[in-house]
């Protein structure tokens, strides 16, 4: 009886250490989470700083031309890509 | 007795045959068919002669204008209905009229190809019928139907465009448009041709006439249409933009006549 007791002592044991993942399979523990979406974030900010400063630099572009330069061709702000437009046709 | 029988056989002989006097002898109506010709500027009207007549009344928009005894007629002055009715003396017949008058589809608001929200068309297309209809560039499947597209991503302004201009194109179609004013209905007759280009800058309150050719190859196919546009307004201080127009459609294959009042 004290036999059969330890063989199935043993025998949990066993399937328990076997349901185990192998190291590095587990996935990203929630530090790794938490450390990925710190970096998207940041990179979020960077870009929206980057096109702010984009949008200030082309109206004191803008400024600068019409105060400085009459007639100066002045830039205006990158729109949604869509494709191109070949030139026109006239008939 | 058979005195009075054939006494009422007779009398009633006569008025059947009184009754039906006139019946089938009266002017019909002639039978008009037309081809559009001089560069969609003339619609020549055509008709088979008709039994017992003088000659024909031409009729624009329920005026008469013209008489001939001829059995066609050169119609240049635009109008939304041109008739044709046979006469002999005072007598004269039903009119036969050919309907002109183009499909007018008012207050379609389109934006800037800027703005990719499907809920924000920037295509424009004319059914069969010729209403006109917005159709958004985000579907592949509106791409065959797109007579007109509103850019402003490749360009600073609200700019009517081609669907064959874009790249890659939306469709073959080689439409375009023409200045034509600011007066929406003083607009009878669209520009003719040497006038139209496959980009146009918008700007508020101008009419322009346009040209729908699928082919590309000028004026003269049967799919060919032609009709003028108002851009009612444009709002937006830069891209992207949202515009109000309104359309006529001439559902008669090459002519430019588009008399709206």
């Amino acid at each position: 009886m004290i036999r059969i007791a330890t063989l199935l002592v043993i025998v949990a044991c066993l399937t328990v250490i076997g349901c185990q993942p192998p190291e590095g399979m587990a996935g990203p523990t929630k530090e790794e989470f938490d450390a990925l979406k710190m970096q998207v974030e940041e990179l979020q900010t960077n870009v929206a700083d980057m096109q702010a400063a984009m949008d200030s630099f082309i109206e004191q572009y803008n400024m600068h031309i019409e105060k400085h330069h009459k007639g100066g061709a002045t830039v205006t702000k990158p729109t949604t890509p869509s494709g191109g437009v070949k030139p026109p046709t006239q008939k | 007795m058979k005195k009075l029988i054939g006494i009422t056989l007779a009398v009633s002989a006569l008025l059947i045959l009184v009754g039906c006097e006139g019946e089938g002898d009266g002017l019909v109506a002639p039978d008009v068919t037309y081809t559009v010709t001089d560069d969609g500027a003339t619609l020549a009207l055509e008709w088979n002669a008709v039994d017992g007549a003088d000659g024909y009344y031409i009729y624009a928009d329920g005026i008469l204008i013209d008489s001939t005894t001829g059995l066609f007629y050169d119609a240049t002055v635009p109008a939304g209905f041109y008739g044709v009715a046979a006469y002999a003396g005072d007598e004269e017949s039903a009119t036969d009229e050919v309907d002109c008058t183009p499909v007018e589809t008012a207050s379609i608001t389109v934006y800037g190809n800027s703005d990719p929200a499907p809920d924000h068309p920037s295509g424009i297309g004319f059914t069969a019928a010729g209403a006109c209809v917005t159709l958004a560039l985000s579907e592949q499947t509106n791409w065959p139907d797109i007579d007109f597209y509103f850019d402003d991503a490749n360009f600073a302004q609200l700019t009517i465009v081609s669907p064959g201009d874009h790249v890659p194109p939306y469709n073959d179609e080689e439409n375009a448009t023409a200045a034509s004013g600011t007066d929406y209905d003083a607009l009878e007759i669209a520009a003719g041709m040497g006038n139209y280009i496959t980009q146009r800058t918008l700007a508020e309150n101008a009419v322009l006439s346009f040209w729908i050719d699928p082919d590309g190859d000028g004026w003269g196919d049967a799919n060919d249409h032609f009709g003028k546009m108002k851009i009612v307004s444009i709002t937006g201080a830069a891209a992207p933009y949202t515009a109000v127009i309104d359309c006529a459609y001439q559902p008669i294959a090459g002519l430019r006549w588009v008399v709206t009042q």
